[in-house]
Parts: C-alpha cells; sequence; structure tokens
C-alpha cells in the first residue's frame, strides 16, 4: 500500500539493476506515455539528481 | 526380469518426482517473494533516498520531504493530510506556505491527492526562494540606510590666483558633480589642499553581486576633484546610494 501510494504521487518505476546511475521510467497514464530517465551520480549532486527528477514528475 | 527392473526403475524415479516437484514449487515461491520484497524494498529506498520522499501512516497521511533547501538539504518540510467524511483537511503543515486554503479546496474539488503531493512541494520550495530573496532585501535595505546615514563630505574649490583655501561646502548631499580643471599656482597651496598623493574612499553596496562601490577621488599635481554624490545601482536594486 505505501508502495502504491509512492508510485502513485510519482509516477515513477525506477531501474534498480544500474547501481552507477540512478535511471528509470517515468510513466504518463493519461498520454499512454513512458519517459526515461538517466542521471550519472559521478556527474551530478544528490540535490540536483533529485530536483531533476521532481521538475520532470510535474510537468 | 532386466525390462521389468528397468520398469521399476521408472516407476521410482516418476514417484521421486513427484514428491521433489511440490517441494521446488515451494522454494521458488520463496525465492520469488524475496525477489519481490528486495525489489519493493529498491523502489521505496530511491523514493526516501534519491528523492528525499517519505509517506507515513498515522492519524493523517504524512508527507515529508527533504532536498528543498539547498543550504540545508536535510532540512525536513512536511504536512500532514487527513480524509474524513469525503473531505479532505490539512492537519499540519510546516513551514507554513500560502493559499492552502485555495490548495486545499482544489483537492476537495478535484480529488487529486497525488497532484497535491507535487503541488506542496513547489510551494515549499517557493517558501525557501522567498526567504532568500527577503534577506537579500534587507541586507541591501540595511546597506542603503548605512550609506544614508553616514557623514557628508566636504568638498574644496580652489581659485586661482587665491591663495587662501575657501570654506568648505558642507550639509547639501545634493551637490552637482564638481570638477575643478584648474591649476593651483603656489606649491604650498596644492600641498596644503591634497594631503596624500591619491586619496580613495569607497561604499560598497553590499545587496548588489558583484558588488558596486562609490569613488571618491582625489589627485594631487592638478588636484582634480571627482566626486559623486549619487549612484544608482542598477543591476539588481533601484536604491540609490547618497554620499
Amino acid at each position: 500500500m505505501v508502495l502504491s501510494m509512492y508510485a502513485s504521487v510519482t509516477n515513477i518505476v525506477p531501474n534498480l539493476d544500474e547501481h552507477s546511475k540512478i535511471s528509470g521510467y517515468i510513466v504518463e497514464k493519461d498520454k499512454d506515455a513512458v519517459e526515461k530517465f538517466e542521471y550519472d551520480t559521478s556527474k551530478m549532486t544528490a540535490l540536483d539528481i533529485c530536483n531533476g527528477i521532481w521538475k520532470i514528475i510535474s510537468e | 526380469m532386466a525390462l521389468k527392473a528397468a520398469i521399476d526403475s521408472v516407476k521410482g524415479r516418476i514417484e521421486d518426482l513427484k514428491t521433489s516437484i511440490p517441494q521446488q514449487r515451494t522454494k521458488n515461491k520463496e525465492c520469488a517473494t524475496v525477489v519481490s520484497q528486495h525489489r519493493l524494498g529498491g523502489h521505496i529506498l530511491v523514493h526516501n533516498r534519491i528523492l528525499g520522499f517519505h509517506v507515513e501512516g498515522g492519524r493523517g497521511v504524512k508527507f515529508t520531504f527533504k532536498n528543498i533547501n539547498v543550504d540545508n538539504p536535510n532540512e525536513e518540510f512536511f504536512f500532514t493530510i487527513r480524509l474524513e467524511d469525503d473531505i479532505y483537511t490539512l492537519l499540519n503543515c510546516k513551514p507554513s506556505v500560502k493559499d492552502t486554503d485555495e490548495v486545499i479546496h482544489e483537492l476537495n474539488k478535484t480529488n487529486g491527492l497525488f497532484k497535491f503531493v507535487r503541488t506542496m512541494r513547489k510551494k515549499f520550495q517557493e517558501a525557501v526562494a522567498q526567504g532568500s530573496l527577503s534577506m537579500t532585501t534587507n541586507e541591501h535595505q540595511e546597506s542603503a540606510f548605512m550609506s544614508a546615514s553616514a557623514p557628508v563630505l566636504s568638498i574644496s574649490t580652489i581659485t586661482e590666483g587665491n591663495e587662501n583655501q575657501d570654506e568648505p561646502i558642507k550639509g547639501n548631499a545634493h551637490l552637482q558633480k564638481q570638477v575643478n580643471r584648474r591649476r593651483v599656482k603656489s606649491p604650498g597651496s596644492a600641498s596644503s589642499v591634497c594631503q596624500s598623493p591619491r586619496l580613495k574612499e569607497m561604499k560598497r553596496c553590499g545587496g548588489c553581486s558583484p558588488a558596486r562601490y562609490l569613488i571618491l577621488m582625489r589627485h594631487a599635481g592638478s588636484c582634480r576633484a571627482l566626486i559623486a554624490n549619487k549612484l544608482t545601482c542598477k543591476l539588481r536594486h533601484t536604491q540609490v546610494l547618497d554620499v
């Protein structure tokens, strides 16, 4: 139930297999669209990655 | 006899398989459960650590965010929402943000809880940004006040042929810029006017970035006096610095 709440707020399906990068998909059910995101942790700060993902979520 | 033995062997193998297959299925289910829990934990981990987003149930549902304040990424911003009799109520919100009544009204109208959560995160970011701007404005106002309260500088004028120095002009904060290009005849007079080869006095406007300076300069030799009595900071502010 908790996971459902997380997933519904963010619409994120993270890719758990990649450890050096933070990647996954943002699902837009209304538009039947899936947007892939990928961030390299060695090139961006955690704060920038966080806000980058939230920016995509909120679009 | 050999054929019978082979048949018995096959029958025995079949019985063994009938016993082991259910056991293997049980193990597969257990493994699937472990993997599922691992992935479940992974999903939650991404939201908690990467997105700085945490959901907690209780009297209401508490939504907590991090990575909002650039200066303190670990600072927590949260609100608690409760649904009762088909009506959402905001139990608490830290820090307080603007237009929460309108947002709650929209939530009750559309039942869009997930969008509401995203909206609240934006409002927290806006609150932080406004707090930073307010600090900047206060700093600039303080700087402007300090500048305005600074003592008025005196201005000396030298007339050609007059060895005596005129009385300094005081008290006028809105003097026009003056340039005295006349050469002083007497070396002694020049020495008495310019006490140092080059004198600078600078006032800093701390509200601007990069900082701007108001420069007052006097030169020896030709005894030019360049004084700017007013400076408008155009980069970010419209405050006027008086000298």
